[in-house]
């Protein structure tokens, strides 16, 4: 019996229906804790090299920490791990909601999805009962009615992770959907899925989770929610979510606006937190454990619809990224992007992209379907998220993600397309934030702010400059935040209601019964960092520092408009931020972990 | 005389360490922000007695100001 732990790992081979169940070994438990850390652990030892993402070689690793489903704020975060169709990369994405608790309390820590069906199935997991079910009157049905479908066949303490059309027709950028409204979006995790013909996995456990110390726990973990409910910032927080930042972001000229061309919107007051609050908003809604529920119910009375959201992503890429101003419409392209099961993040930068290609001719309604395909069309919008989600038409090229689809397209707009490592990137604009820039382009997933986000620190110490402290800092916040997806946690208490993060550490130690200190901890994510950095290597002939390298939009295109008009990182000093980063990070200047770094985090296995 | 203000603790490593500062009333919000060692373009959202304000509001006496700037991103 391990101590914050399930205990087991399922296996479950679709080829063949074998179901396995092995106890989570220890030492791995040790060195990489859970989560995040067992994601990038197993696709790193199980996938073979050049495994196809969408074939039977590949894996889909769902993975829950020690903090997953006990009384600790933001104890809901589950982490989905697998080779992605969209990078060719290592992706991980990270769900809130439910799910991970009821993965605890049926005793698992990880469930690890084999081979490929041959047809659609469901997987239905009750504590020790393990079933691969028919899912043939589920396939192509939007995740809406079919997680209502579930609830209603098993009860609502059943929790359902699941895929829509847009995984099922394997779009590289669909996503795996949970409680309506949460997903895990980025990478392709539901691309994945769909091809191994899963639909969805049901889940529901009632067993205990083992703590070391019960009495050290529940004091531990009453003093964290202590310190979130007198927060100063909990009701602000709580009223606005993640949409407090639109406003800024306008104001300082992140916002990402018509395809990443400037960073402020003319017609952005439409879209902030405020105005969205005001607007549509119902009520709050919360993932396990939570005390500071940042996800926010809305109706649109103008669409006659319900939907969780939209938070800032998919404001910034389905709003101001496409010229749309309209709230209501942003939440009408939210619902339909989650019910086809598609990461709106690069939804929203491939419909940008398109719309740039148009009002540049370099596509015309020949391409477009008819599309009057101007920046601020929304019908068109709602239109191509589905014709993406069944490859239809031009749906099909944007499908590809914008990288793929640029190149295909040629005539220059491969400058235009804003990825890293084939990722699309996510709402911030960065003409002129140097340590975001750079958090961008070293992202482990491609070009994704989880990991660390740094413009408030910009900004407070110059946006401009490029520094050793700077590049220190992006490390730091690396090895660092994603920690909490190690954990099973979420980073949100720690980093915008401001609590302690040396509270969390006796929680973790009564619940594991292991003494570790933040140090100990950085030092795992540090590992981790090097293992998926490893992974790249070892998955990509020829992978080296132009991979690390943004959309040219961000040293060559200097918005001619809004706050950072004229503002512009030059491509010297892009390659001085790699450079640094390469010699901070222990890397030689191709950007590989040098045998000195790999030595030191006990890696020399993960060689390439 | 003074007003209340608060920051979240996340910026404490450029303020001191301090996440409560009396501040003198008479001064406009950018003002304060910025006597504190913080650039007021990193504030998000101003909450001055319950009630949302821009940076640009004069601090008045017995005044609870809260600057909530954004720190972990969406």
């Amino acid at each position: 019996m391990m101590n914050g732990y399930g205990g087991k790992i399922i296996r479950v081979d679709l080829t063949n229906g074998k179901i396995r169940t092995d106890n989570t070994p220890e030492e791995v438990a040790r060195d990489y804790i859970g989560g995040r850390g067992f994601g990038a652990y197993y696709l790193y030892k199980e996938v073979p090299k050049n495994a196809d993402p969408l074939g039977p070689e590949n894996k889909l690793i769902i993975s829950s920490g020690p903090m997953s489903g006990l009384m600790i704020p933001g104890s809901g975060k589950c982490d989905f791990t697998t080779k992605s169709p969209l990078t060719n990369g290592y992706a991980s994405s990270s769900m809130g909601g439910h799910f991970t608790a009821e993965m605890k309390y049926a005793g698992l820590d990880c469930i690890i999805l084999e081979g490929i069906s041959s047809n659609p199935v469901y997987l239905l997991i009750d504590d020790d009962k393990v079933e691969v079910k028919d899912a043939a009157q589920l396939w192509g049905k939007g995740t809406i009615e079919v997680e209502k479908f579930f609830k209603e066949k098993y009860g609502e303490e059943f929790q359902v992770a699941l895929i829509g059309p847009g995984g099922e027709n394997i779009v590289p950028y669909a996503c795996i959907n949970h409680d309506y409204g949460r997903q895990a979006g980025r990478g392709g995790v539901g691309a994945v899925m769909g091809n191994k013909k899963v639909k969805a996995i049901v889940i529901h456990g009632t067993k205990p989770i083992p703590v070391a110390n019960l009495e050290d726990y529940r004091k531990a973990g009453m003093e964290l929610y202590k310190a979130c409910k007198e927060a100063t910032f909990l009701e602000e927080w709580t009223r606005y979510g993640t949409t407090v930042v639109t406003s800024w972001c306008d104001e300082v000229g992140a916002l990402p606006t018509r395809n990443f061309i400037s960073g402020s919107y003319e017609n952005g007051k439409d879209l902030y937190g405020q105005t969205m609050r005001e607007k549509i908003v119902i009520t709050d809604k919360g993932c396990f454990g939570c005390p500071s529920p940042c996800g926010k119910y809305s109706r649109s009375k103008k669409y006659d619809i319900n939907v969780e959201g939209p938070e800032y992503e998919t404001i910034g890429l389905m709003g101001s990224n496409l010229g749309i101003s309209d709230i209501e419409a942003v939440a009408k392209a939210n619902l339909l992007a989650d019910d086809v099961g598609i990461d709106t993040i690069s939804a929203g930068n491939a419909i940008g992209w398109a719309m740039e290609c148009y009002e540049k001719g370099i596509l015309t309604k020949e391409d477009t379907d008819g599309l009057d395909l101007k920046f601020g069309n929304i019908e068109a919008t709602f239109e191509l998220i589905d014709k993406i989600s069944r490859k239809e038409g031009l749906g099909a090229l944007l499908a590809l993600g914008v990288q793929k689809a640029s190149q295909k397209v040629g005539k220059g707009s491969e400058k235009f397309a804003i990825h890293v490592k084939g990722m699309e990137q996510s709402g911030y604009a960065t003409h002129n934030a140097t340590a975001m820039l750079l958090a961008y382009m070293t992202c482990d997933v491609g070009a994704h702010h989880n990991r660390a986000w740094a413009i408030t620190y910009d900004i407070q110490v110059g946006r401009e400059k490029v520094t050793p402290e700077k590049v220190e800092k992006v490390i730091w916040l690396q090895n660092f935040r994603p920690m909490f997806d190690v954990l099973g946690g979420c980073r949100l208490q720690w980093v915008e209601l401001g609590i302690d993060r040396d509270l969390y550490v006796p929680a973790l130690e009564a619940i594991t019964g292991i003494h570790r200190t933040w140090d100990d901890y950085e030092k795992v994510g540090e590992r981790i960092w090097n293992i998926t950095r490893l992974f790249w290597w070892r998955e990509n002939e020829g992978f080296n520092r132009e991979w690390d390298m943004p959309s040219p939009r961000f040293y060559e295109d200097a918005p001619t408009y809004g706050a950072t008009k004229d503002q512009i990182t030059s491509i010297e000093d892009v390659n001085l931020l790699l450079d640094m980063y390469y010699e901070q990070r222990g890397w030689d200047n191709s950007g590989y972990p040098l045998p000195e770094k790999m030595e030191s985090l006990n890696l020399m296995e993960f060689a390439v | 005389m003074t007003a209340k203000l608060q920051i979240p603790a996340a910026l404490m490593e450029f303020s001191l360490e301090k996440t409560e500062f009396i501040v003198e009333s008479g001064k406009n919000i950018n003002d304060i922000i910025r006597d504190i060692g913080i650039n007021p373009a990193i504030i998000a959202l101003v909450i001055v007695n319950g009630v949302q304000e821009t940076k640009e509001y004069i601090v008045k006496d017995d005044d609870i100001i809260k600057a909530l700037a954004v720190i972990g991103g969406g």
